[in-house]
């Protein structure tokens, strides 16, 4: 019947119908993505799509940088609930977490401009860990052509629609951070990398608090910048400059830095974090300015976590709980 | 230049819109013949002068042999066509192993390998003008009068580069007619130029990734990674060529112009003469009609014209061993095919006719091997690894996964909406429908600017 009606339709009015329909659904296309041109770039990259993720709250108090031990460890609203119970003056806080797989010291630099603008911003905590030092960059930006061929110039120009200039958004890799990006965003603290964690807190799940929580057991090394000069291998050496200098452009924005080394299982071999990166941590602190708490050194059980170097649900529980008292000591400036 | 970059569709738009303003088909043709050869020398200026000389040769050659029936003109025009072909892609392959030869019995006569380039198309074009030349002397058409609507059918933009290999008499009488807009052919013209080149941006190139990836380090390879490296590299070159094909067609259906199709799911084959009739059929046409029935075809020692043609066919997808093995691998297939009768449990059934498309597509794919890997060695170490111990497993990519089981769900539809004007028949919904996932495609994965594959050959 259907069929009938569409052939009874002369072949110009069809062929005119088709190509409407089509620079239609484009322009539409370019509408959204140029409106929400912020998300669609945040979906190109994981790192852009915390960022992106973080500016959907209308308040970020407390930020966490780092990779995915951070990412899968750390429950900002366990954290900001522990905050208020040990200090009331920082009851509502808001915190997110905005660490990410494959995070690396590149990256970190390149993305930390955009927290450091974030209006209300009070404290960020930064992971200090093998992974986080010795990743490889992962940049985000595609290079803009400079050579002068006819083709680069008009690539050049068409990167001025955002449907052009975002399109690696809609990458099957990528594909999946859309609807966290544009639906959920709001409602998520940052650890929720699975679809049903997102949508259990889109949906209003809270997660439950620590039962059993020992304040010794996950009491950490801290390194303070009053620690004496160590001596550093040449590599570790340029690491602390970089970090020390990651620290001081956010202090310089009146944020409160400290560095966190995430806990380790004792399976997890070798792991530099509890001996031969010791002296860069306390390097990191002196010449950061601020404290350096090292979580790696507690024997942990398995039980904390889903892998060696990874908490699952109780441990990221667990983590979160113990972050808050030093965080605390953070915010009351001691 | 390449159909798969932007300079291309920015000229590409003009020059439609233009073609349709001018009233005169005169004016039309030669609009066709500067945007052709603006196209192809955009990639190589110097090998204009190549295909304006073959176009002038030809054009005289043919009206020559329209006075003149004979023989030895035939034999000498055709000569010289392939004596072009054979300089530009043979002559370095013919001296290095002619000096490997020599070395071999100890004859140390240095064959100096000239240092010539390959014109984009050439194994294509010098086809199309031997089988005009082929045509004419056989008086199956009339040599062309005009140098004008030659010069067009000689070097017609979406079919010069790689095909398909249009016969004189299919494309010489539509530039005679005055060409009129058909509003349901330009339509059909625009979904086939997307749905091409989405084939060519978001699968050919996609699995190209995994398939370089593979044949980069076979040594390396787990069992099931060099299985599927070698699935990803048999879709590739499917939808690589088929994409290019399809956009060939479709570019020609926007200037009102009709080619043949190239492809008709080869995969879907029960047998290799079967994936034959299916695969490049242009080609498969030309080598039956100007190889094969001339050795004597079916009448004469079938088996050996089999292995004669198909050989040959390997030598002209490139100069090197690796081909002629391919071709000989085909030809051997093909003669066996015909003697050995079909086996009893190869019955003429749903599950009989699914055995034999698996058989014949695993064999497709492991003489694909040779048609991909760089050297004869190289392929035997791919072949090593994909039949030989010990067999070890990994974990395969699920993308690779994912692209390779949609693409392969995916193609007999596609397919489908590509002849008989099927897709403008379609609702317009459909249309829409089926636009958004090749615009979709073609939006993502545009960026990795890999060559089509038979610009090659």
């Amino acid at each position: 019947m259907k069929t009938r009606r569409n052939q009874t339709i002369p072949p110009t009015w069809r062929l005119v119908a088709f190509v409407a329909g089509v620079a239609l659904l484009l322009c539409a296309l370019e509408f959204l993505v140029r409106h929400k041109a912020a998300l669609f770039e945040g979906a190109s990259h994981r790192a852009l799509a915390k960022a992106a993720m973080s500016e959907t709250h209308p308040r970020v108090d407390l930020l966490f940088l780092g990779t995915s031990r951070t990412q899968d460890g750390v429950s900002p609203a366990l954290v900001t609930r522990a905050l208020g119970e040990l200090a009331p003056a920082l009851e509502g806080f808001h915190g997110y977490n905005a660490a990410f797989t494959g995070s690396s010291l590149d990256t970190l630099r390149s993305i930390a401009p955009r927290y450091q603008t974030r209006e209300g911003l009070g404290a960020v905590i930064i992971e200090l860990s093998d992974p986080q030092i010795s990743n490889d960059p992962s940049p985000w930006e595609q290079a803009v052509p400079t050579s002068v061929t006819f083709e680069d110039k008009l690539a050049r120009q068409l990167r001025k629609l955002a449907l052009i200039r975002y399109r690696t958004a809609f990458l099957s890799d990528n594909l999946g951070r859309l609807p966290a990006l544009l639906l959920f965003a709001p409602s998520l603290g940052g650890w929720e990398t699975r679809g049903v964690d997102q949508v259990a807190s889109w949906l209003g799940r809270k997660e439950p608090a620590a039962t059993d929580f020992d304040a010794r057991l996950w009491a950490p090394e801290v390194f303070t910048p009053a620690a004496p000069p160590r001596k550093l291998t040449a590599a570790h050496d340029i690491v602390a400059t970089r970090l020390a200098d990651l620290a001081r452009s956010f202090m310089d924005h009146g944020i409160r830095v400290a560095f966190a080394v995430p806990p380790l299982t004792r399976r997890w071999q070798p792991a530099p974090e509890r001996d031969e990166m010791r002296p860069l941590f306390s390097e990191v602190a002196r010449r950061g300015g601020c404290e350096v708490w090292n979580y790696a050194a507690l024997p942990l059980l398995d039980d904390f976590s889903r892998d060696s170097s990874h908490l699952n649900s109780r441990g990221r529980a667990h983590w979160s709980r113990a972050l808050a008292q030093p965080i605390a000591r953070l915010f009351e400036g001691r | 230049m390449l159909f798969n970059s932007l300079a291309f569709f920015a000229l590409l738009l003009p020059t439609v819109a233009l073609y349709w303003s001018l009233p005169w088909q005169k004016g039309r043709l030669w609009l066709l013949l500067a945007a052709s050869l603006f196209f192809y020398g955009y990639h190589h200026w110097p090998s204009v002068f190549l295909l304006l000389f073959t176009i002038g040769f030809n054009f005289m050659a043919g009206r020559i042999q329209q006075r003149r029936q004979s023989w030895p003109l035939l034999w000498a025009v055709v000569g010289a066509d392939l004596s072009l072909l054979f300089w530009f892609k043979y002559a370095a392959f013919i001296a290095a192993n002619v000096n490997a030869a020599l070395a071999l019995v100890g004859v140390s006569l240095d064959v100096p390998v000239p240092p010539v380039f390959l014109p984009l198309g050439i194994s294509f074009f010098t086809f199309q003008v031997v089988a005009y030349q082929i045509d004419v002397h056989r008086r199956e058409i009339e040599a062309e009068p005009s140098l004008l609507r030659f010069a067009v059918f000689k070097c017609f933009f979406p079919q010069l580069i790689a095909g398909p290999i249009v016969r004189a008499k299919a494309l010489l009488p539509q530039l005679r007619d005055a060409i009129r807009f058909d509003a349901a052919g330009f339509h059909q013209g625009l979904w086939l130029v997307l749905a091409g080149l989405a084939l060519k941006i978001g699968v050919a190139d996609v699995l190209a990734q995994f398939a370089d990836e593979a044949f980069r380090a076979p040594g390396t390879l787990t069992t099931i990674g060099a299985w599927t490296g070698l699935y990803a590299y048999a879709f590739q070159l499917y939808a690589d060529f088929w994409g290019y094909s399809t956009m060939a067609v479709g570019l020609a259906a926007l200037f009102g112009l009709e080619l043949p199709l190239n492809f008709d799911t080869p995969y879907a084959a029960t047998s290799l003469q079967d994936f034959w009739r299916r695969w490049h059929i242009t080609l498969s046409v030309w080598f039956r009609d100007h190889v094969y029935i001339p050795l004597g075809g079916n009448r004469h020692r079938p088996g050996l014209n089999l292995l004669l043609t198909m050989t040959l066919a390997g030598l002209w997808h490139g100069s090197g061993w690796t081909f002629v093995v391919w071709g000989l691998g085909h030809g051997l297939w093909l003669a066996l095919e015909r003697r050995i009768p079909s086996l009893p449990f190869f019955t003429d059934n749903r599950a009989g006719r699914l055995l034999r498309l698996v058989l014949v597509f695993h064999g497709v794919c492991l003489l694909w091997v040779l048609f991909r890997a760089p050297t004869l060695a190289a392929a035997g170490e791919y072949f090593a690894r994909l039949l030989s111990p010990p067999y070890n497993f990994s974990k395969v990519p699920s993308a690779l996964v994912s692209w390779l089981v949609v693409f392969a769900l995916a193609q007999q539809s596609v397919a489908w909406t590509l002849v008989d004007r099927r897709f403008v028949k379609l609702p317009l919904k459909a249309q829409w429908a089926l636009a958004s996932v090749a615009i979709y495609l073609i939006l993502a994965y545009a960026g990795a600017k890999v060559d089509f594959i038979y610009f090659n050959f």
